[in-house]
């Protein structure tokens, strides 16, 4: 197989897209994605579908695959840094279902999913180790996964309120890019998240990560809050995205030469509150490479 | 892979808030029986101790959870202490050895909740003839869910036979099945839903079968729905010896306390294999 700054440059354009989870359109204000592609059809360029394979695919995923429109595969149920958990029939599952969406690639929180068994009552979602063995295991994870599937896996940044570890957060996914030798989904709404919650500065780190390794970026909200006085951020989804998640944005969007696809998660917000966030993401990758159309 | 190891550390120590206070006061004592290292251990402390509680809801979430694998035992555990002192006995499983242990080592959170439930730690000031009349059902049913395929060291090869994944047999006070039927159905009957009604103590359940003798219960479900069948203690002897996979002379053996014969035996395996739920080892590859 090349490497990946030669296969990042047959990765697709994917441009602006909008998130989804099983049954997310169906709940009560949630985001009709339909018809924010009838009414902006700039930001719904592509749908990024979150998987968990116990699921499977919901009328709207299908709907969107089937009219043959670009999608992106998110997995929301395996923890890459644990060899045990790309059982047999897992990855059976998610190559079911990537034949269905015919995702331009593969990516998810790199992180830890569930604890013991993947099953009802064991899931969460952790942030990794920051460790260089974790980093090392991690690498692993996703070269399997790569190899079993034939779809690129971009490791994602996850949330999290507790980072354990040494490494910083940047310097551990660019030892783990460089390992799998792959691309990453930066979400700058985590990274802005774990640089408070650090004591670090919004961008500290940035400037040392390889940023041709970033193909896709994340944008999202966050809520502010205090527990025994104790300040930190809830990753909510909402359209209420923190200033450092901005200014992430604006500077890396023109400093990232492969991006492919930028996704506003809001999911849970109705079309006319999202409108916004949008125009702003919209405006602030007139610098990026993203804004060339082909 | 001690990642993994440190990994299941956090997730113990965002569950139970007195288990960082010891971690904090001490990782090493804490974590002693843990697959860390020392420097893992201190990397543990030094995050703002209160960063591993700024979700309180996650205990109540999982024990939402947890009472919809087994609404009949939780429900019959808050008639029997009210549901105030219920509820504060409940979420004490997350800060029990048994939850500590299993989290540790990756079992499943619902069977370990359900090996709790069975313990003196759970039923203490209860009489266990009600609180625990229908347990093994629920403890068979929830591992029937998980359907994990089986394996033991002591597998045979060919000729060997196992319970299909997704098949459990338990043992119960016999009319179990049918008091369970009747208090699942009062519970599924409340208008808030189910865990809403098991934490209902004005809600009046069923009384549990009451005998000195036990049937087996096969738990049927590797169809897909989970379906219950009272069997011989005799038979569920024979079955429950195929639990891991035990070849045609160890399960002769086995049967053999029980009164049962080879062609006994020739006749339950080809009679349950042939409904699926016995597997031949090798025979799913």
């Amino acid at each position: 197989m090349s490497d990946f700054s030669e296969r990042v440059q047959h990765l697709p354009r994917l441009g602006i897209g909008v998130s989804t989870e099983y049954g997310a359109g169906d709940a009560p204000g949630g985001l009709d994605v339909e018809a924010l592609r009838r009414e902006h059809p700039r930001w719904a360029e592509f749908l990024e579908v979150g998987v968990e394979t116990s699921k499977g695919l919901d009328r709207d995923a299908r709907a969107w695959a089937a009219a043959g429109r670009p999608t992106t595969y998110h997995f929301l149920d395996v923890n890459l840094d644990d060899p045990r958990d790309l059982d047999a029939r897992w990855l059976d599952e998610v190559c079911a279902i990537a034949a269905e969406l015919q995702p331009a690639w593969m990516c998810g929180d790199a992180g830890l999913w569930h604890f013991g068994p993947r099953g009802r009552g064991q899931m969460l979602l952790l942030p990794p180790v920051l460790s260089d063995d974790a980093a090392s295991a991690m690498a692993e994870g996703i070269v399997r996964l790569r190899e079993e599937t034939g779809h690129e896996v971009l490791p994602e940044n996850p949330p999290g309120s507790v980072y354990v570890g040494p490494l910083h957060l940047l310097d551990f996914f660019a030892r783990v890019c460089e390992r799998a030798d792959t691309g990453m989904l930066l979400d700058v709404a985590h990274l802005a998240i774990y640089q408070r919650t650090a004591g670090h500065d919004a961008f500290t780190g940035v400037d040392a990560f390889p940023l041709e390794r970033v193909v896709e970026m994340h944008v999202a909200g966050g809520v502010q809050r205090t527990h025994e006085g104790y300040d930190f951020v809830e990753d909510s989804h909402t359209t209420d995205v923190l200033l450092e998640t901005w200014h992430l944005l604006e500077h890396l969007a023109p400093r990232t030469p492969n991006l492919k696809a930028v996704v506003f998660e809001c999911e849970r917000n109705p079309l006319e509150a999202v409108v916004d966030g949008f125009a702003r993401i919209e405006r602030t990758l007139g610098d990026s490479t993203l804004a060339v159309r082909p | 892979m001690s990642h993994i190891a440190l990994q299941h550390v956090i997730v113990r120590m965002l569950y139970d808030p007195a288990f960082v206070q010891r971690v904090y006061a001490d990782p090493h004592v804490a974590t002693a029986d843990c697959d860390v290292c020392d420097d893992e251990r201190a990397w543990l402390v030094r995050a703002d101790r209160r960063a591993w509680s700024v979700d309180p809801y996650r205990r109540a979430r999982s024990l939402t959870g947890l009472l919809e694998e087994y609404p009949v035992t939780c429900a019959r555990l808050v008639r029997a202490l009210g549901s105030d002192a219920a509820g504060a006995r409940l979420d004490s499983y997350f800060s029990s050895e048994r939850f500590h242990h299993d989290v540790q080592i990756g079992s499943t959170l619902a069977e370990s909740f359900g090996d709790w439930l069975a313990s003196d730690e759970a039923t203490t000031e209860t009489d266990t003839t009600t609180t625990l009349a229908e347990h093994p059902i629920e403890r068979g049913i929830v591992g029937a869910r998980r359907g994990f395929e089986r394996r033991g060291p002591e597998a045979a090869g060919e000729g060997a036979w196992v319970l299909a994944p997704g098949v459990e047999i338990v043992f119960a006070v016999e009319g179990a099945v049918v008091s369970f039927a009747n208090v699942l159905g009062t519970l599924r009957g409340h208008p808030s839903g189910l865990p809403e009604a098991v934490l209902d103590e004005g809600l009046t359940l069923p009384d549990p079968a009451r005998s000195d003798a036990r049937d087996g219960v096969l738990v049927l479900g590797h169809t897909g729905d989970v379906g219950l069948e009272a069997v011989s203690p005799e038979l569920a002897t024979v079955l429950d010896g195929c639990r891991m996979p035990v070849d045609f002379d160890a399960l002769c053996r086995h049967a053999g306390a029980v009164g049962a014969t080879p062609d006994d035996v020739r006749g339950i395996v080809d009679s349950f294999a042939g409904d699926g739920v016995l597997h031949a080892v090798g025979a799913d590859a």
